[in-house]
């Protein structure tokens, strides 16, 4: 497990890795994929999925860090290349098959009747959870409620990953949490 | 806002459009007071406090990376071989860029046109520089034919009828013949001084003589540059021999 890094030490991975340090550009990897992939699985509610968009974050990242900005945060950053990717992948799957027309409201209410909150979510639970509560959401609305309410990230955060005027993120949100409480509460008295 | 009647609808807005956490105490307050006299509004509240501590544990939950080291690696081999992908790309960056840039359809289109523009262009000016050496080849024969028709009559001529042909030229710095004559100037030089100083030694009337020949020699001569016409030529042909024989008695004259 890597030490965390503070933002000092970031600054001067990213200069030496601008510098094609792949040693230094090894340390941001492993201090970072891991959050890529939180996100990238939330949003798209699969493993190995997941995993390619980290990579295929990285990848832009290294090709692109002399493009980097310190004005915005890095994560910021990677974050809003992970979300442009797993749009990108949903759109993708989109094409190939309806994914929604997988999962009807009752099927995904079903997969996520058995689970038990008091134990460790597995990763197959926690994706049937994020499935049936967002359930009906659009993508910016369910990817702005995972920035806001599972990732912690302020509102000026998500505005500026998504793209998004803070004001559109307010209004996404709303919309997602009203909805999303509903399919709880829905969920609980089922 | 306390004093405002706050209807179902309002309560059911500020429940869902903010998390516990983030209601003000005036939020709260508000959102209290109504639910004691509404139980469906209280009911709606206590529900979205369970939902939100069921996505707390959510949040709490962060999915696992199984195989992290693997994932890792494999970042690091992709950046790995891009590096060096991106190290020989770079030694044809320049070019790939221009391939790119001129396979575009507009590029390509716009190429063709000043190719074709260029083209046509070089060929014009070669035809025209054909055209042109055409001219000048005929002007060249033409000349030519000319020359030779002059030097045909000036080798009729002996050194005496040359030398005040170019005493004539000299005095009126007429160069148009000097090409034809500049070789025999050369070769002649020293006879032509000579003939010069002979020339000066001349009495004046006798000069005047030979100056008069001289321009009567020149007109016919200017004739014959003028004409090509080979008749014309011979009847002055003619006349340069009488003015020759002329001569040949004035030498001989200066001679005695």
């Amino acid at each position: 497990m890597q030490n965390q890094i503070n933002l000092e030490q970031l600054d001067e991975l990213i200069l030496k890795a601008n510098s094609s340090d792949t040693k230094a550009f090894e340390v941001i990897v492993r201090n970072y994929h891991r959050f890529g992939y939180a996100v990238a699985f939330k949003i798209l509610c699969d493993e190995d999925d997941a995993k390619d968009i980290v990579q295929e974050c990285f990848i832009r990242i290294w090709k692109h860090l002399n493009e980097y900005d310190k004005k915005i945060k890095f994560t910021t950053w990677m974050y809003k290349i992970v979300v442009n990717l797993c749009f990108d992948r949903l759109k993708s799957q989109k094409r190939r098959r309806n994914i929604f027309k997988d999962f009807d409201e009752d099927s995904v209410m079903n997969v996520s009747s058995g689970i038990d909150l008091e134990k460790e979510l597995t990763n197959k639970e926690l994706a049937a959870m994020i499935k049936n509560f967002a359930f009906g959401l659009s993508e910016k609305q369910k990817t702005v409620f995972i920035l806001r309410d599972m990732e912690d990230l302020s509102i000026e955060e998500v505005s500026e990953i998504m793209n998004i005027s803070s004001g559109s993120v307010k209004t996404n949100l709303f919309y997602a949490r009203q909805s999303i409480r509903k399919r709880i509460i829905k969920w609980e008295n089922k | 806002m306390g004093k405002q009647i706050i209807n179902c609808g309002q309560i059911e807005e500020l429940i869902f459009s903010k998390m516990s956490d983030e209601l003000t105490p005036t939020d709260k307050s508000i959102i209290e007071k109504h639910i004691l006299s509404c139980p469906e509004c209280k009911s709606i509240y206590e529900s979205t406090r369970r939902a939100e501590s069921l996505l707390a544990k959510m949040k709490a939950n962060q999915p696992v990376l199984d195989n992290e080291e693997i994932l890792v690696d494999s970042i690091m081999q992709r950046v790995s071989s891009s590096f060096s992908n991106h190290k020989n790309e770079s030694k044809f960056y320049f070019f790939e860029r221009l391939i790119l840039f001129v396979s575009q359809k507009s590029v390509r289109y716009a190429l063709t046109a000043v190719l074709f523009i260029m083209v046509s262009f070089y060929m014009y000016e070669e035809y025209s520089a054909v055209k042109n050496i055409t001219q000048l080849e005929n002007q060249l024969n033409n000349t030519a034919q000319v020359i030779n028709t002059r030097a045909e009559i000036i080798s009729f001529d002996n050194d005496i009828l040359k030398f005040f042909y170019d005493v004539y030229k000299f005095a009126r710095g007429n160069s148009s013949y000097v090409k034809l004559t500049k070789d025999w100037l050369l070769v002649n030089k020293e006879d032509l001084r000579n003939l010069l100083l002979d020339y000066e030694k001349l009495d004046e009337p006798t000069k005047a003589k030979i100056q008069s020949l001289q321009r009567e020699l020149l007109n016919q001569k200017e004739m014959i540059f003028s004409e090509t016409e080979t008749g014309k030529v011979k009847t002055l042909q003619h006349e340069i021999e009488r003015l020759n024989n002329e001569l040949q008695k004035i030498k001989s004259h200066r001679g005695k």
